[in-house]
């Protein structure tokens, strides 16, 4: 695959592909849930992305973002289980595959790229940046020393490194968080996979930077035609990006829509509470702070995880478990008054 | 040092001219091979009582000036005056820092009660009873919990630990706190609950805040004024409502145009983009130091001198497309 060749570049006000595109399905995950040893971090995860498409996935921290990532590519570390629930790669079941076995596929690295959170988990430290470069590179048959040494270097400019020349023969410690998180990008995309998930990408760079990664990130993504999964718990990175947003709190997701419905009219309480704490700009106004913080895997509160938060909680939200599901109107979320909510709304 | 009656009235600390610089060490004998300036001829008053945000990014400087106003840095250049004077013991006491990231200023093996305690029994302010009831009067002020008091850092959450930053730097019944990044590693629901904290504790104690953000819209909520800094110099400064509405310099222009906005319609395609290198700190570009990333830059950018000029109520670096020579 070349940049360019699998489809033509869609105009800037295209519309996002919704449900009803074309487009196949790139991954599918059903219901999915993950424990540490005997603690369930994730409980019940469903998602899918397609081709061309960018998903969102935001929420709180703690929320269980880097994990539903980290089991999808199969790096849950020491402890960590996939105990319920499917992941389907290209309608693919790699669910339960052994690390060896996803190596052998060639699922890490060449079909499913990832921008790790932490960079230090990414970037290999007993190798230069050029060397991590060229290893990304030659998974897409580029060879020849001089060949994968320019290439590698316009990646490095390509993502606002300064001397991008110098920074090839830099191992990642000679780096700064910024400029190591800027490398790691350079490689996920230099393999052009046709997953990318991006685990918050930006959050280290200042707005112009950002900008010029996020940018780029978006151009591949349209000219590889990839499926892109943006991890964050930014509102601008989502409004900027996400074709489609899936919300997720305590280890559940809880609100799935296109990017305009979760950003216009958020239908679950706790998405129009994430959105009401956001600053406005509007001088010396105070922000609505949702109080509270996100439960972890010990203290989880029964019936609806988000009640002792809720603004919306009714008794009955402490006793019976919501399920996610597809209200009248359309949106698909987990809350045991989404047809009373939306109603009292309109 | 200036007398103190250079301050301008209402003022709390005066800065005329500033400039910290790092020396670049190398070899074995870490000879000083040259100077990174950090921060250059800076100026600007902080009046008591006020929020001035200083934005700009990643290493343009903004920690190093906070830092020389806690007297951390030793200034190369230029003077820092402050209303009641400048002694490193006075300054000690009424100007505290609160940092991104609490889990790194907070030793984890004490308690948060003997955390918050500690610059009470530094600066021997109370002792005993006196001193616990002290604490326990901070953590209600923050919003926390009495139960806190025995608890150690890593039992709270990232929103938690900074509430005892704040209450940590509060004990001292500080003038001045540099809240360098205080909000930024926090999720928007936690921040908005420390920003409107810090806005009634500000209102209460007539506090003043040095607001360290790259978030503008965060800013323009909670500043009063803000300075943009560029590589280590002031390029716009001036109340927060008039910068941010009608930016003038090119650089406040860019910086504002690349930030993301909570509108799905402002998608990453539409957003204006820098191009150019970045330039090293080590070694900035002559002139005026945005020219190698200025849409708007000419060639005789290299030589312009850099000086503030006022524009209405607000001050700009020296600007060859605003036609300042
Ligand atoms: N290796 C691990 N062992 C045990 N628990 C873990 C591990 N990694 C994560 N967790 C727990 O799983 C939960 C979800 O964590 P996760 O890192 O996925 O959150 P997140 O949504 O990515 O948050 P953030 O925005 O802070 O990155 C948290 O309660 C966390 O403490
Ligand atoms: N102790 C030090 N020795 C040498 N150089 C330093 C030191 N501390 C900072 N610098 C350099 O000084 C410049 C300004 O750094 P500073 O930390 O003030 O930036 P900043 O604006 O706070 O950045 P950030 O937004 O990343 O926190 C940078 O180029 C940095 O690399
Ligand atoms: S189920 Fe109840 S507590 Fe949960 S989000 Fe809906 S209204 Fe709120
Ligand atoms: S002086 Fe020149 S380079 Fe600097 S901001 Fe103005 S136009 Fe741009
Ligand atoms: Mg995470
Ligand atoms: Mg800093």
């Amino acid at each position: 695959m070349t940049p360019g060749s699998a489809t033509p570049m869609t105009p800037m006000s295209a519309p996002s592909y919704g449900q009803g595109s074309a487009e196949p399905t790139v991954l599918a995950v059903e219901a999915l849930a993950v424990r540490y040893g005997d603690m369930e971090v994730c409980s019940d995860v469903s998602l899918s992305v397609r081709r061309g498409e960018a998903l969102a996935l935001i929420g709180e921290s703690g929320s269980g973002k880097s994990v539903t990532v980290l089991a999808v590519t199969g790096l849950l570390g020491r402890g960590g289980a996939i105990s319920r629930g499917s992941v389907v790669l290209d309608g693919e079941e790699i669910t339960r595959l052994s690390e060896k076995e996803r190596r052998r596929r060639g699922l890490f690295g060449r079909r499913i790229g990832v921008i790790f959170q932490n960079p230090s988990r990414a970037l290999d430290p007993v190798f230069t940046v050029g060397q991590q470069l060229n290893e990304a590179l030659s998974l897409t048959g580029l060879n020849g020393r001089e060949a994968l040494r320019s290439k590698a270097a316009e990646w490095l400019r390509h993502v606002g490194l300064p001397d991008p020349e110098e920074a090839l023969d830099r191992y990642p410690h000679q780096l700064s968080g910024g400029q190591r998180q800027r490398a790691m990008i350079a490689i996920a995309l230099a393999s052009e996979p046709e997953l990318l998930i991006a685990d918050e990408p930006t959050t280290a760079l200042d707005v112009t930077i950002q900008a010029q990664v996020l940018n780029l990130i978006r151009r591949l993504q349209r000219e590889l035609n990839l499926a892109l999964i943006i991890v964050t718990h930014d509102f601008g990175v989502v409004a900027a990006m996400a074709d489609r947003v899936s919300v997720m709190y305590a280890g559940e997701v809880v609100e799935t829509g296109s990017v305009t419905e979760i950003i216009r009219d958020p239908r679950h309480p706790y998405t129009r509470a994430l959105l009401g704490s956001l600053p406005t700009g509007q001088p010396g106004a105070r922000i609505e702070a949702l109080p509270g913080s996100v439960p972890s895997a010990g203290t989880m509160p029964t019936g609806c995880r988000f009640h002792p938060r809720c603004p919306a909680a009714v008794a009955e939200c402490a006793g019976e478990e919501p399920r996610l599901e597809p209200a009248s109107y359309g949106r698909v979320l987990r809350c045991l008054r989404a047809e009373e909510l939306a109603a009292y709304d309109a | 040092m200036t007398p103190e009656s250079a301050l301008p009235d209402g003022a709390l600390f005066s800065l005329r001219d500033v400039s910290v610089r790092y020396p670049i060490r190398r070899g074995f004998f870490q000879r000083v091979v040259g100077h990174v300036g950090a921060v250059e001829q800076v100026s600007f008053d902080l009046m008591r009582g006020e929020t001035l945000a200083l934005v700009g990014e990643s290493g343009c400087g903004k920690s190093t000036l906070g830092r020389a106003m806690l007297r951390l840095e030793d200034v190369s250049e230029g003077t820092i005056t402050a209303n009641g004077g400048m002694s490193r013991r006075e300054i000690a006491r009424r100007v505290q820092v609160v940092f991104q990231d609490p889990l790194g200023s907070l030793d984890p093996r004490w308690r948060i009660g003997d955390l918050i305690g500690e610059g009470l029994d530094v600066h021997g302010i109370v002792r005993g009873a006196a001193r616990n009831d002290r604490v326990r009067e901070l953590l209600s002020q923050v919003e926390l919990p009495a139960s806190a008091f025995y608890k150690f850092p890593h039992q709270l959450s990232g929103g938690q630990q900074q509430r005892v930053a704040i209450a940590r730097a509060l004990a001292m019944r500080p003038e001045l706190i540099v809240l360098d990044e205080a909000t930024s590693a926090l999720d928007v629901s936690v921040q908005a609950q420390i920003l409107n904290l810090l806005k009634d504790l500000q209102a209460e104690y007539n506090l003043t805040y040095l607001f360290i953000s790259h978030d503008l819209t965060v800013v323009g909520q909670f500043a009063d004024r803000v300075a943009v800094m560029y590589l280590g110099r002031i390029m716009e400064t001036g109340s927060t409502t008039e910068v941010l509405a009608s930016p003038r310099h090119p650089y406040t222009r860019a910086l504002l145009a690349s930030s993301l906005k909570v509108d799905p319609d402002a998608r990453i395609e539409t957003i204006p983009l820098l191009t150019g290198d970045v330039p090293s700190p080590r070694n900035p570009p002559s002139g005026c130091r945005f020219r190698t990333r200025c849409p708007l830059a000419q060639p005789d950018c290299a030589s312009l001198d850099h000086r503030m000029v006022m524009a209405g109520s607000r001050q700009t670096a020296a600007c060859r497309a605003n036609n300042e020579h």
